[in-house]
């Protein structure tokens, strides 16, 4: 067996091993650095992909609701609280007049009762399968009729029964498709054509349900969701609609996803403002501490100057100790924002109203390397310094009595 | 083997220009005894310091074997003080982070070799009488033991001249007198020692030494 070699590495490690409180110190410091960064990468990604699926899946341009719905509307498209709100099905039909105006398909909404299916009370979205852009994509894996009457269609966070059926005002209706995450209001919404929510409303009168939408006589719906030829802008057309039929509200498609566009490049800001600051303070303690702890080993080092070690071999000790430090650190901190990101940073996106969807491994992967390896450069070129320093001073060498 | 001369380190204080090292020839030579007595702040270890090639002189000359030191490169003068000299600091010097053991196989680890050295670690530590300390740590030893340790320490790489700075200095007579005959044995194997002590001390310098007095910076023959 060869004997235990004492190399640079091993000299730092047992230095290291003897120093618990600088260690300790030095690779919580390296720790915040890596999470901070690792974490913020992640969690501002993932919002960034979750915009990017919100732009991809928001199928209409323009979306009409009832006077004083528009923010409710965008609750149901973003994921607030589930909604609804009617107005007459003829709207549909004077839309589809308006210049610039080439495809409408009307959306009923409903929200369950709670406790039937699931904690909350969920979004029912119908659309028509005849006139219906908006949501075939979202269920491109279903055969070519798409939803069959009395199926549906669930998003993500809705957990069907076992035998794949969903409870909504008591009777079972069976999961036909379920949608990826789009961390949108989809994911808690349950999807259905106009003659399924026809059927599931008249049974729910049998049970003694009354519903809002009993009062409209011709057919209530709750949105028109209308795509553009192109040739007029979104703002003009939704001005036209909005003059000719005034109890009508409109939402542009295009301004969601600009106002979320903006919240993101704000939360962008203030991590990346928070990131600076912290890593201009890290590397202002981290070289104090190095250049400190030079000082205070100057009889360490003009040992190993004595027995005949070169000035580079004595820094490379020190900027090894840094090294394993700020790796270890780092570990530590990409672990912990891991744990913090992950469980949360859904319900995080929920507060602030931005769609989180987690970004791929691959990326999270080769964040966490990237993390690793800034650190681990900041610890070396925070004890770079310092190795300097050692390698510059001759006065130190001269070992007197008392020191 | 080793030939300062004129040698000479300035040094400032409070604006004050001095002489820590005056003008200094001396020579040592193969397998011999040069031992070095002078009161404390008489410039006994910044000469030491020169002669090793660690601190640089104001003015005057090092060589061995006939080369001069001063000249050479960091990497250079690293190696030969890693190879040739043996260098038993004043004071504690150990590296409390590594055991006795570590502590003596150091010096060997410090430039690129080849082979093994474990064994020769060991066989060091039982030529200082402390081979039953091995696996002990710095902290864990008395100022004897330490100075046995820093002793086998630099005499691992089997240099040709050993440099011990007050490697006495707060021993006791009994203690002392062992260190002594120590390095006596160690000059009977062929390798040169320079030794500085205090004036205390010099009483018991190893027989066969080649005494001088340094004082003020300045070195004088003793007869
Ligand atoms: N870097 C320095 N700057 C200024 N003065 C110094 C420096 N190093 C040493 N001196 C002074 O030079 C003189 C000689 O110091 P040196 O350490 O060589 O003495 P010494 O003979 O080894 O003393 P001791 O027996 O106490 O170890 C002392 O007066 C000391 O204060
Ligand atoms: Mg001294």
């Amino acid at each position: 067996m060869a004997e235990k070699q004492l190399t640079s590495w091993r000299l730092a490690g047992e230095n290291l091993r003897r120093q618990p409180l600088r260690v300790v110190c030095l690779t919580a410091v390296a720790a915040i650095l890596a999470g901070a960064l690792f974490g913020g990468a992640i969690f501002t990604t993932g919002i960034q992909t979750g915009l990017d699926v919100l732009a991809a899946r928001f199928g209409a341009d323009l979306m009409v609701v009832p006077a004083g719905n528009a923010q409710k509307a965008e609750a149901v498209l973003l994921g607030g609280e589930p909604n609804y709100f009617y107005f007459n099905g003829d709207i549909g039909r004077k839309i589809a007049q308006v210049p610039g105006v080439s495809r409408v398909s009307p959306q009923f909404f409903l929200t369950s009762l709670s406790a039937e299916c699931c904690d909350l009370p969920v979004q029912l979205i119908a659309f028509e399968p005849e006139t219906d852009f908006v949501v075939k994509p979202w269920l491109a894996a279903l055969p070519a009729q798409g939803l069959r009457d009395g199926q549906i269609a669930v998003g993500c966070d809705i957990l069907a029964r076992e035998n794949r059926t969903v409870k909504l005002f008591g009777r079972e209706y069976p999961v036909a498709a379920q949608i990826g995450k789009t961390a949108t209001g989809l994911d808690r919404s349950v999807l259905m054509n106009m003659n399924t929510i026809r059927t599931m409303i008249d049974h729910a009168h049998q049970e003694k349900l009354h519903f809002l939408a009993d009062d409209e006589p011709a057919g209530a719906i709750s949105a028109v969701m209308v795509r553009l030829d192109g040739d007029r802008s979104p703002a003009t057309v939704a001005r036209e609609i909005r003059r000719e039929n005034p109890n009508v509200e409109v939402v542009v498609a295009q301004g969601v996803v600009r106002q979320i566009g903006q919240a993101l490049r704000r939360l962008k800001g203030q991590v990346f403002a928070v990131l600076v600051a912290l890593w201009v303070v890290a590397a202002t303690v981290l070289t104090a501490v190095y250049s400190g702890s030079v000082n205070e080993r100057k009889k360490e080092f003009s040992v190993l100057r004595l027995l005949g070690a070169t000035r580079a071999k004595v820094a490379g000790i020190v900027l090894s100790e840094a090294f394993l430090t700020a790796l270890i650190g780092g570990l530590i901190g990409v672990v912990l924002a891991a744990l913090a990101v992950f469980p949360f940073s859904t319900y995080i996106g929920d507060r602030l109203q931005l769609p989180y969807i987690p970004p791929a491994a691959a990326y999270i992967f080769g964040m966490a390397l990237f993390s690793l390896a800034l650190v681990a450069v900041a610890g070396l070129l925070a004890a770079a310094y310092a190795a300097y320093k050692i390698g510059r001073a001759e006065t130190y060498l001269t070992m007197r009595a008392g020191e | 083997m080793l030939a300062a001369t004129g040698l000479t380190k300035e040094y400032r204080r409070r604006g004050e220009v001095f002489n820590a090292v005056d003008g200094v020839d001396l020579t040592v030579a193969k397998g011999e005894i040069v031992s070095i007595v002078g009161r404390s702040g008489s410039g006994k270890s910044t000469l030491l310091n020169m002669l090793a090639g660690l601190l640089r002189p104001t003015a005057g000359a090092v060589r061995f074997d006939g080369q001069d030191i001063l000249g050479w490169r960091d990497a250079e003068i690293s190696r030969w003080r890693n190879t040739k000299i043996g260098y038993m600091p004043q004071g504690q010097s150990l590296l409390a982070n590594l055991n006795v053991l570590d502590n003596v196989r150091l010096p060997f680890f410090l430039a690129r070799r080849d082979g093994e050295i474990t064994e020769k670690a060991s066989a060091r530590l039982a030529q200082v009488g402390i081979a039953h300390l091995a696996a002990n740590f710095p902290a864990e030893l008395s100022g004897g033991e330490a100075r046995r340790v820093a002793l086998a320490r630099a005499l691992i790489n089997a240099p040709e001249l050993l440099i011990a700075d007050e490697p006495t200095g707060d021993l006791d007579l009994a203690t002392t007198n062992e260190i002594m005959k120590l390095f006596a044995q160690i000059a009977g194997d062929g390798t040169a020692v320079l030794l500085v002590t205090h004036e205390a001390e010099a009483v018991i310098s190893p027989t066969g030494a080649r005494i001088y007095e340094m004082a003020g910076g300045k070195l004088a023959g003793r007869d």
